[in-house]
């Protein structure tokens, strides 16, 4: 029921809508926050307890800020606030990663919102939210709650107060309609095929040969972008359903032509978050170690990128990586690349494109390669997957059209569409609208959801972010 | 109240899906191709039943039905030998299939009649039957079948329902590309040969779990295995109250008519569970239609049973030599009008 | 320092700070507008005004800043306290 993948889970959204906009206006933020709360009161009471905990804590140290009389007490609160919930985070992550510890559901997603509001209220006293009914739905707002997107504070609250005082609005309901037809398509024709697959190389990877490993790896950057924004579109598209805009996580990813213009486009509320409230105050207060404070943010902001998904090895190495590739490139960028503006010296266009092309297949690979780290469960089965790449092990000689009937045709069909819609899927928009004529929207939407019911693995999928 | 142009949107598009999904359940299929969709699950021996009805030339005279306890506990090849010894030649087929459900039973006995005419149909009984229908209903039974039952509203109904358009589209893209499905379009006798056909005999894997005949349990072993039986939540209960009889009722009353129908006598067979002497619900109507054959007395035994609720070989050989006696006198009885 | 002399020396940094000799900078111009405008960059860009100008902006100066009107203003009066 809770599974956003669940028929039964749209059955009850459908009312759940009309119970929004059938409401009077003022009762909405309300019916909200009971939805939310009863919606993680279905996971876990316990940790519903947990997120009330925080949640208040927040907004009282929110007010605390907003009506503080001093610098130094507004600090003070600030600090409270930021150490009282990031030390939430901390000890879950590393009783999650030592200890086996189950994690609250969206812990840190609602806890990264809070944290977001506790200093923009600290940077600007007017962020403050008093309504307490409007604030608590905040973390807890049941579309981003269990794997994001990671909403700042005032957009929501502006939005709800809008949706308080307005009807419903029919575009944003078809766009919401739309955006979980596509994911759901994205998600599980796709990416859940493509899990499968990749599992089945994941059992025994030393029996295949080394080409379809590296082609795997691939595999594992394809697989998460598939799953990750086919659920994102998901929880975007209920939002909108209800009326709430969110933020949006990816921008055409694989169009990105270097690994610092890919993290502006890769995971975008995470990063962003991290970059209005991590990167910028870091460098602003290591300003005066020039180059290497710089570095050293970058590599600070990346390792945290990497253990936000859970304190393990695997993952600080994931982050260290991209803090490499990051540094490499923006020292490239900054040192030798030439400058190239709008009166730059005319490159010939097959040279701009041959670059383009070749930035996009570097990008990628670069990705892929921290997807290693990032997708093995374990140290070792990570070094032994890069050992075989690199032949210091034998490769066996299976093939990936091994695993099973048609493999290798449903991986290429599976890869060629998550580099499409990876690369912002052109052509669609244009596309649905040149057959309008023939096949109107709802039928364009009606097919999507016959292929849906017809073509969805029998195996249940499974959100990779929603264990974070 | 004017409807805002997005939910009719919605629902148009909610209707045109349903509409497609009920047109794909209209595609044909190759039921050879559809009974293959078991294959490397539990219940593979359906295909095999498939099989042993449409490509082996063997007549069958005696049909055996039922749950994994009579696949465990009935040797076919067992009850020809001891009716060969009593002068009586007949060729025996177990359909058994593991997990309990009536439907996918009656199907295999449907199945068997269109090519074959078996004078005797064994059924396995038990104190415990299932009120849903069998897990592999919705893989191997045609789609007519699976839309028009015969009670209405079967618990399993809908949930089979809705992996049926799935299926004709995987089943038509079967037809056209069997390669990429890995369901074959054509019979391979070799494949068939080395099928297993007999459970009462050697060692095989189940779910994932290696079960070996010859062994004998301790009585001790097998009295901690007995399963608790889940209580029923209300809303089960309610469903049963008011929907209908359950699986076994309404199967096993296809399955009497469908025998009548061919003339075929009806052995039921009370498989035995060990240290439980359960009573059948349905006792009198089972007599009614056919002949019951009681075990009671093999449940005493704990050297007879592979795990609290199947038969190990000592076991199914005990079990299959009564069940020959038993069908050695139906057998010489003159054909049923 | 007048508006027009701070914009002078903006547009000089700005073209430093994202590789760009031929950048002209306008009062609306956000990080969208221009190629390469981001975290990064927008730091380089901040340390290159506060050296430039010889001004020093805190976090919360930095976050109010939302286009390059703003930081305009923000400038003039830094210089004039």
């Amino acid at each position: 029921m809770l599974n956003f993948t669940s028929p039964l889970f749209f059955v009850a959204l459908a009312l759940v809508a009309c119970g929004l906009y059938i409401l009077p206006g003022r009762w909405r933020a309300a019916y909200l926050l009971v939805l939310s709360y009863g919606f993680y009161a279905m996971v876990s009471v316990r940790f519903l307890a947990l997120m009330v905990a925080g949640s208040l804590l927040a907004y009282g140290i929110g007010i605390g800020i907003a009506n503080a009389r001093s610098d130094s007490a507004r600090v003070r609160l600030m600090l409270l606030g930021v150490g009282g919930l990031l030390g939430g985070i901390v000890v879950f992550k590393i009783g999650g990663a030592w200890h086996g510890w189950l994690l609250p559901l969206g812990l840190s997603y609602y806890s990264f919102k809070l944290i977001s509001y506790v200093i923009e209220v600290y940077w600007d006293e007017d962020s403050v939210e008093r309504d307490l009914t409007l604030f608590l739905s905040y973390p807890a707002f049941f579309p981003q709650i269990i794997s994001g997107p990671i909403q700042r504070s005032e957009p929501y609250f502006q939005q709800v107060r809008a949706l308080a005082a307005r009807r419903l609005d029919s575009a944003q309901i078809e766009e919401g309609f739309r955006l979980i037809v596509t994911g759901l398509m994205l998600k599980l024709l796709v990416g859940d095929r493509l899990a499968t697959l990749i599992a089945g190389v994941d059992a025994a990877p030393d029996s295949f040969g080394r080409i379809d490993l590296v082609v795997t790896i691939a595999g594992y950057t394809l697989q998460l972008y598939a799953d990750f924004a086919g659920y994102t579109n998901i929880a975007l598209g209920i939002g909108k359903m209800l009326g709430i805009d969110g933020p949006p996580n990816f921008n055409a990813p694989f169009l990105a032509t270097n690994i610092q213009e890919m993290w502006r486009r890769w995971h975008m509320s995470l990063t962003t978050w991290l970059t209005d409230y991590l990167f910028i105050p870091l460098t602003m207060t290591m300003r005066r170690y020039g180059l290497a404070g710089l570095l050293l943010c970058i590599t600070i902001n990346m390792a945290l990128i990497g253990v936000w998904h859970g304190f393990t090895l695997n993952y600080l190495i994931f982050g260290l990586m991209h803090a490499v590739y990051f540094s490499l490139t923006m020292l490239y960028l900054r040192y030798i690349s030439p400058p190239r503006g709008k009166k730059a010296p005319p490159e010939p266009r097959l040279r701009r494109i041959a670059r383009t092309a070749f930035g996009m297949v570097l990008t990628f690979a670069l990705m892929s390669s921290t997807q290693i780290f990032f997708h093995s469960a374990r140290f070792d089965q990570a070094i032994g997957i890069l050992r075989q790449v690199f032949g210091l092990i034998p490769s066996g000689a299976r093939s990936i059209g091994d695993i099973g009937p048609g493999a290798a045709e449903t991986f290429v069909i599976c890869a060629l569409i998550t580099v499409w819609a990876g690369c912002g899927a052109p052509g669609a928009r244009r596309l649905s609208d040149r057959i309008a004529p023939v096949a109107p929207r709802w039928l364009q939407y009606g097919v999507g959801l016959f292929l849906l019911a017809t073509l969805t693995p029998d195996s249940a999928g499974s959100f990779v972010y929603g264990q974070f | 109240m004017i409807i805002p142009r997005s939910i009719g949107t919605i629902l148009a598009s909610l209707a045109a899906a349903l509409l497609l999904s009920t047109l794909a359940c209209l595609l044909p299929d190759n039921p050879y191709q559809r009974f293959q969709l078991v294959d490397g699950t539990l219940f593979e021996p359906l295909r095999r039943g498939y099989e042993r009805i449409h490509f082996d030339p063997a007549p069958i005279d005696v049909a055996i039905i039922g749950p994994s306890k009579t696949l465990l506990g009935l040797s076919a090849p067992g009850i020809e030998h001891t009716l060969n010894q009593a002068g009586q030649t007949a060729h025996v087929a177990n359909f058994s299939v593991p997990a309990s459900g009536r439907n996918v039973e009656w199907l295999m006995l449907h199945e068997a009649y269109k090519t074959k005419s078996p004078r005797v149909i064994v059924v396995g009984v038990y104190d415990s039957p299932s009120f849903y229908g069998h897990p592999s209903f919705r893989f191997v039974a045609p789609a007519r079948d699976l839309a028009i039952q015969p009670a209405p509203l079967l618990h399993n109904y809908f949930k089979d329902l809705a992996y049926l358009p799935a299926r004709q589209v995987l089943l038509t893209f079967a037809r056209v590309a069997p390669g990429l499905t890995g369901l074959r379009d054509h019979f391979d006798p070799a494949t068939y040969a080395n099928t297993r056909a007999d459970f009462t005999t050697g060692s095989f894997v189940m779910e994932g779990k290696t079960i070996n005949m010859a062994l004998t349990v301790p009585a001790a072993v097998l009295a901690g295995q007995t399963v608790v039986e889940q209580k029923a939540t209300l809303l089960e209960r309610l469903t049963r109250r008011f929907v209908n009889r359950g699986d076994e009722a309404v199967y096993m009353d296809q399955i009497v008519r469908e025998a009548d129908a061919h003339h075929s006598r009806i052995l039921f067979v009370f498989m035995p569970v060990y240290n439980r002497k359960g009573e059948l619900a349905d006792r009198a109507w089972l007599m009614a239609h056919g002949t019951l054959l009681d075990n009671a007395d093999i449940s005493d035994h704990a050297e007879y049973f592979e795990n609290w609720e199947h038969l190990n070989h000592t076991g199914a050989t005990i079990l299959s030599d009564r069940v020959a006696k038993a069908l050695a006198k139906l057998l010489s009885e003159p054909a049923k009008s | 320092m007048t508006a027009d002399a701070i914009k002078h020396q903006l547009t000089d940094i700005f073209r430093d700070v994202f590789n760009d000799p031929t950048l002209e900078i306008t009062d609306e111009m956000t990080a969208d507008d221009v190629d390469g405008w981001d975290s990064l960059t927008h730091i380089n860009m901040i340390l290159g005004v506060e050296q430039g100008f010889g001004i020093r902006f805190s976090i919360k100066d930095v976050r109010a800043m939302r286009n390059v009107g703003e930081l305009v203003q923000a400038i003039a009066k830094k210089r004039a306290n």
